[in-house]
């Protein structure tokens, strides 16, 4: 057996000089650049062994699959099994040998990575903390181990079907993606061991109902290899290889039932929808006929809209022009586009949504055409923007989405409401006496949603095209707007640099304006100092039980106004995953098995009956699981 | 001909038979998907199934039509036919575009057939949306195709390409979205109705064109040799090398790009002063002649100052100092910025305010510009109280005229002693950030200082003056020399060979000297109070803790107030910054127990201070930052 497991450690060679190559290569690249002495603490084992993310687990997969497709299968199709059938030794034996060779060579990966981090951490260990840590190494090890012992499980199985394991792989691949968009603790970024590491205290939580998956998986897909490797293999390789086989039936069979069950997987979804056909499929029902569309072409629009809602769609067509004259002269726009809008969908999350000379219209969410108007002008505002910037606002989106939204916002509550700007901000007053108005903050969408509300973009937003306008005139925002249409202007920059080489660029300072930016919102404060006071930061008391969080509010809640909360499974979780819970006699209740992983993400906040909520930023607890 | 078409239907009809559906049902899917994402057209739906799945199915078609014929050296049983080779690479090139244009035509029709319902389509929108797929289909195909006949190197040189196209993305301001066939299949596919983007037509025919020359150049050339050898399998050492090569390039790729070193930070309206190597910049943000005074006579100063430390330290590679006013900022808070892609150091003060006081930013500045200056080398825990004791060092130098001696009037000198009155042991210098986080940073930097006065009492002037210059000043590597220099030198050695004392002897030295200290300034610091706190969690429910503080201030403090300050931590341990924590004002008085505005969670960590102002100190004193779990 030793020799064995020595003939395959030696035909492993150039895979383990592979490994370490791969393991050791970002160090020497990092030596160039940077002093390991000066890291710290949170970048070296925080990066380096705890939350290793989801491209180290890529990588790990295709070096597993690349050392498990030529392992057992090679012997099988060069033929060299049966010379190796003739020696003393059982298939069990050699399977064995094979295994263990490959995982002496794929511990490496975890071995040497633990050595270069406990060499880091003897460099740069601060007073802070002078300890190694080795029961976190530990742990890190193991589930290093753990992953590649499954990878290469699934990798052996696979590599029996050839290259139909590759679409095997895909077709998994695809099954889990779809599963993770409804189940989110499915999710690929989910399902990997090294993402969001919990800790309590010092104590780093395993996730043992992950690690017990793996162990399942790993150990299926093994013993489904070894019966291959034992003489299922062969057979399967007749079948996939042999003319007009059963093989390639069945393949196409399990493609094709693939598809339908797909299909109706989604077709139970839909119908799942509709509630009442599934409880009583006998129950009456009925069916209206669909309404037609119907267009209509202004001077600056070409419309088309339901026929049921002709008479609202008109009158706000009436003054369409107006309002795409008022939006244009605002910006010293002289394009000549025909802006295409779209008025047949309605959606939940949008009142309109703005696309390059295009714009769709939700004309179900405003009976009055003061509020149509206003979604118009809004909506315009963005298409103009784009036009303006040769859309390439749109391609830094993560950056200028709370100037894209901020400026909208403006124009639709500067020209399109009787009220005065300043008393339209009292969102903004209450974020800014919280002090929660970084600019650096707001300029990061991904950020902003990680951390607080995108909805922010638009109120705080307004406050920044305000401040544009306040120091540099009305012409500025087009202006600005303008300068994103040469790419040279802000090219390989994000956030604050972006912002600032745009407004160097355009010939205004992007200091003077934030610097007034923050004036104009301690103005707000100040002019809504009364209600601002009322609506204090809410801290509810948090208790777990029988697998339910329950949040309790002991405070009193300003009248015409409501406490509203709302979750997320995990700080990754998209905006349209999160769920939100009614607060009864001040407690909200939510299932504890909705969160991924050992954190429950909650976002309290206050509503008026219409408007944006007034959101706190997101906050996590442990979890009892 | 036709012979040739049904030979490859027969032998690739299954695959296709499965391979079309599937692509048309994901198709399907993405439609689906952009209509429940609300996206703007159906045909984004085929912008996106374009840029995908009919890429894919592309690369499958080649690969079945030619690689497989190639690798399998079935090319050869064709060649014995009486066709020419000519007619055979025409017959699988033409059958595969037909195919892929089938599919995509379908979805096209599909998408269109959708979307009349919410647009309308006249013919010039049709003919341009149509013009940009045809053309985008006749290049990927034909690419797809040349690199079928490249065989073994095919996969090598995808990834090449693509980490090259990824190159170009990131590192130049080529926009490779907007160019080549992905410029057709732009965001604007689906709404641009007028403008045809020519440039890209004419580009994406023209290689299209070029890489079905080369296709048939390669099938031709000596009788097909050249792709008959291509398609040879690679041998395992082979792939090992190909392997090995990529990563070696991906990695020296992303060093190139780290040590592209970025261009200066810039601001506008700067008035800007520049002697030799060291640049000032200030913004002149006030539109007032008073304020532009401010501004210039700030850089004046500012400009000053870093050029007599340079001289002093040696400092070989200053870097730019920008700073930018920002009126709603106390006068006495300065913040420091971290820049992406651009060099020097940035800071933002209230220097317009009626309450600015240089001599209060002096310290903070001197800090940041030799952290940067010194590629942070000078932060590194061992010695960075060389760092801080500098840069309270260096103004007490022109201030107390080069005077060795401590001064009860020097606020500096003050914050030492009182600092001896608390605690100071000469291992502490080992411990810096711990010893900073108990005392608080212009306590710490106080005790820094005066070792550094005392060093020059005791070894003279030069020799302080060299031992900074090693520490501080010269040329300071940004990567793994720095960790040998570390190594080899440590601040002992350094100090041994500038000096000629041991350094631990000079330690000693320096915690009795403190002692000494504050018990000749004991008068002054009568009225220094000290500060101590404990802390303790209340349960609120199983989960829920609150936080109560109980400090002792003794004596009371002169403002009347006490100040709890904590912030949340990680797992990790490392150097906060005091700003970065929340803060809650209350009235001291005794037996006073503070409970914090907020709950935490059990197994949460945080860390916690109180302080209290000391004018006669010029700084807060804190009851020294406690790291503790919620339990």
């Amino acid at each position: 057996m030793r020799v064995l497991i020595q003939k395959e450690l030696r035909a492993q060679l150039p895979f383990m000089w592979l490994v370490l190559f791969i393991t050791v290569a970002p160090y020497v690249a990092g030596a160039l650049t940077k002093s390991f002495g000066l890291e710290t603490f949170d970048k070296v084992y925080g990066e380096g062994l705890v939350n290793l993310g989801f491209e180290y687990t890529v990588i790990s997969f295709l070096i597993c699959l690349g050392c498990s497709y030529g392992l057992l299968v090679r012997e099988i199709d060069d033929r060299t099994i049966e010379f190796l059938d003739a020696l003393p030794v059982s298939r069990t034996q050699l399977f064995v040998a094979k295994w263990m060779a490959v995982m002496a060579v794929l511990s490496l990966f975890p071995i040497v990575d633990s050595i270069v981090m406990i060499l880091i951490r003897r460099l740069s260990a601060t007073s802070l903390d002078r300890s190694y840590h080795f029961d976190w190494i530990a742990t890190s090890m193991f589930l290093q181990w753990l992953q590649l012992f499954c990878f290469l499980s699934i990798g052996l199985m696979f590599s029996f079907f050839r290259r139909f394991g590759w679409l095997l792989l895909g077709l998994t691949g695809w099954f889990l993606m779809i599963l993770g968009r409804f189940y989110p603790q499915f999710q690929l970024g989910n399902l990997t061991l090294f993402s969001e590491a919990q800790f309590i205290g010092l104590r780093w939580l395993v996730p043992w109902d992950l690690v017990a998956g793996y162990v399942l998986v790993g150990v299926l897909c093994l013993l489904v290899s070894y019966g291959l490797f034992l003489g299922g293999g062969r057979s399967l390789l007749a079948i996939l290889t042999a003319k007009d086989s059963i093989g390639k039936q069945i393949l196409l069979y399990a493609t094709s039932f693939l598809i339908v069950l797909v299909l109706l997987g989604m077709m139970t979804m839909s119908a799942m929808d509709d509630e009442e056909l599934e409880s009583e499929p006998d129950a009456v029902r009925v069916h209206f006929p669909s309404w037609s569309t119907a267009t209509r072409t202004t001077h600056h629009y070409n419309v088309v809209f339901p026929s049921n809602l002709s008479v609202r769609a008109n009158e706000l067509l009436d003054h369409a022009d107006g309002v795409y004259q008022t939006v244009a002269h605002f910006f010293q726009y002289e394009g000549d586009t025909v802006i295409q809008i779209d008025m047949t969908s309605s959606s939940s999350h949008h009142l309109g949504t703005a696309y390059w000379n295009k714009l769709k219209m939700d004309l179900t969410a405003h009976e009055d055409l003061a509020g149509l108007q206003r979604t118009l002008g809004h909506e315009t505002t963005h298409v103009i923007l784009e036009s303006l910037s040769d859309n390439h606002l749109r391609e830094n989106f993560g950056s200028v989405r709370f100037f894209h939204e901020g400026v909208a916002t403006y124009v639709e509550r500067r020209f399109f409401t009787d009220e005065d700007l300043a008393d339209q901000r009292l969102a903004a007053a209450v974020l800014k006496h919280r002090d929660d108005v970084s600019f650096d903050r707001l300029v990061d969408n991904e950020q902003l949603r990680r951390e607080h509300d995108t909805l922010l973009a638009y109120e705080l937003g307004e406050v920044f095209a305000a401040a544009i306008v306040s120091r540099c005139g009305d012409e500025a925002i087009g202006r600005i707007a303008h300068t994103f249409a040469d790419k040279q202007n802000y090219e390989g920059l994000t956030g604050v640099a972006l912002w600032r080489s745009i407004f160097q660029s355009a010939g205004y300072s992007l200091n003077e304006v934030v610097d007034e930016y923050y004036t104009l919102l301690s103005a707000a404060d100040e002019l809504h100092s009364e209600t601002v006071t009322k609506l204090a930061e809410i801290h509810p008391i948090v208790q777990q039980e029988n697998g339910k969080i329950r949040f309790q509010i002991d405070s009193a809640v300003p009248e015409g106004w409501k406490i509203i909360i709302r979750f997320r499974a995990s700080s990754e979780a998209a905006d349209d995953e999160y769920w939100q819970a009614k607060f009864k006699d001040g407690i909200a209740t939510t299932s504890a098995n909705r969160f991924v992983g050992r954190a429950a993400w909650y976002q309290i906040g206050y509503q008026k009956e219409s408007g944006y909520p007034i959101s706190q930023p997101w906050q996590s607890i442990r979890l009892t699981k | 001909m036709w012979h040739l078409v049904r030979k490859e239907f027969s032998e690739h009809g299954w695959l296709l038979f499965i391979a079309i559906p599937l692509s048309l049902f994901g198709f399907l899917i993405v439609l689906a998907g952009a209509q429940v994402n609300e996206a703007g057209s159906p045909l984004e739906a085929v912008r996106f199934f374009g840029l995908s799945l009919f890429l894919a199915l592309e690369l499958l078609l080649c690969n079945r039509l030619v690689v497989q014929e190639y690798s399998g050296k079935t090319q050869l049983f064709l060649e014995a036919l009486p066709i020419s080779r000519a007619t055979m690479l025409l017959t699988k090139y033409m059958l595969g575009i037909v195919i892929a244009t089938a599919t995509l035509t379908a979805t096209l029709m599909f998408a269109l057939v959708v979307g009349m319902r919410g647009e309308t389509y006249d013919a010039r929108f049709i003919a341009l949306v149509t013009t940009r797929l045809t053309v985008f289909v006749f290049c990927t195909y034909s690419f797809f195709f040349m690199m079928g006949l490249l065989g073994r190197y095919r996969i090598s040189i995808y990834v090449l390409l693509a980490l090259f196209w990824i190159f170009l993305s990131q590192t130049t301001e080529f926009d490779t979205g907007n160019h080549g066939p992905f410029g057709l299949l732009n965001d604007k596919f689906a709404y641009e109705r007028t403008i045809y983007p020519t440039t890209n037509l004419i580009v994406c025919v023209a290689a299209g064109i070029a890489f079905f020359a080369v296709s048939m150049l390669m099938g031709i050339t000596r009788e097909g040799s050249i792709a008959g050898l291509l398609a040879e399998r690679m041998s395992y050492r082979e792939k090992l090398f190909m392997a090995i090569v990529l990563i070696s390039m991906f990695f020296a790729g992303s060093i190139l790009n780290e040590k592209k070193r970025p261009q200066p930070y810039s601001i506008e309206n700067g008035i800007s002063r520049v002697t030799g190597r060291v640049a000032v910049h200030v913004e002149n943000a006030s539109e007032t002649e008073k304020g532009a005074s401010l501004a210039n006579q700030l850089a004046d100063q500012l400009h000053d100052e870093l050029v007599a430390i340079e001289e002093f330290l040696d400092v070989r590679n200053p870097s730019k100092l920008f700073v930018v006013q920002r009126s709603d900022l106390d006068a006495d808070r300065f913040e420091s910025a971290w820049l992406e892609n651009a060099s020097g150091t940035l800071v933002r003060v209230n220097y317009l305010s009626s309450k600015w006081n240089y001599q209060e930013f002096q310290p903070f500045i001197i800090d940041k510009w030799l952290s940067e200056s010194t590629n942070y080398n000078a932060n590194f825990e061992p010695q960075c109280w060389v760092l801080e004791g500098f840069s309270d060092y260096w103004p007490r130098r022109m201030h107390a005229n080069a005077s060795t001696e401590f001064d009860p009037k020097l606020q500096v000198d003050l914050r030492a002693a009182y600092a001896g009155s608390i605690a100071f042991e000469g291992s502490d210098v080992n411990s810096w950030y711990r010893y900073r986080e108990r005392v608080g940073e212009p306590i710490a930097r106080a005790v820094a200082c005066a070792g550094l006065v005392l060093a020059e009492r005791e070894y003279g002037a030069e020799k302080v003056r060299e031992f900074l210059q090693v520490m501080l000043g010269r040329e300071q590597p940004g990567d793994v020399r720095a960790d040998f220099r570390r190594w080899l030198r440590p601040i002992s050695v350094v100090w041994k060979e500038t000096m000629g004392s041991d350094y631990e002897v000079f330690q000693s030295q320096w915690a009795s000297e403190l002692r000494n200290l504050s018990e000749s300034f004991k008068e002054e610091l009568s009225k220094c109070p000290i500060l101590k706190a404990e802390c303790e969690f209340s349960a609120k429910s199983s989960w829920s803790r609150e936080l109560l503080i109980s400090p002792i201030c003794d004596p009371l403090p002169q403002t009347n107030s006490i100040t709890i300050r904590y912030n949340e931590l990680t797992a990790f341990d490392v150097w906060e910054h005091d700003y970065e924590s929340e803060t809650q004002i209350e009235t001291y008085n005794a037996g006073l127990v503070i409970r914090v505005h907020r709950l935490f969670s059990r197994g949460e960590r945080i860390r916690w201070t109180t302080s209290t102002r000391v004018p006669e100190l010029g700084c807060d004193v804190i009851s020294g930052w406690q790291r503790v779990e919620v339990e």
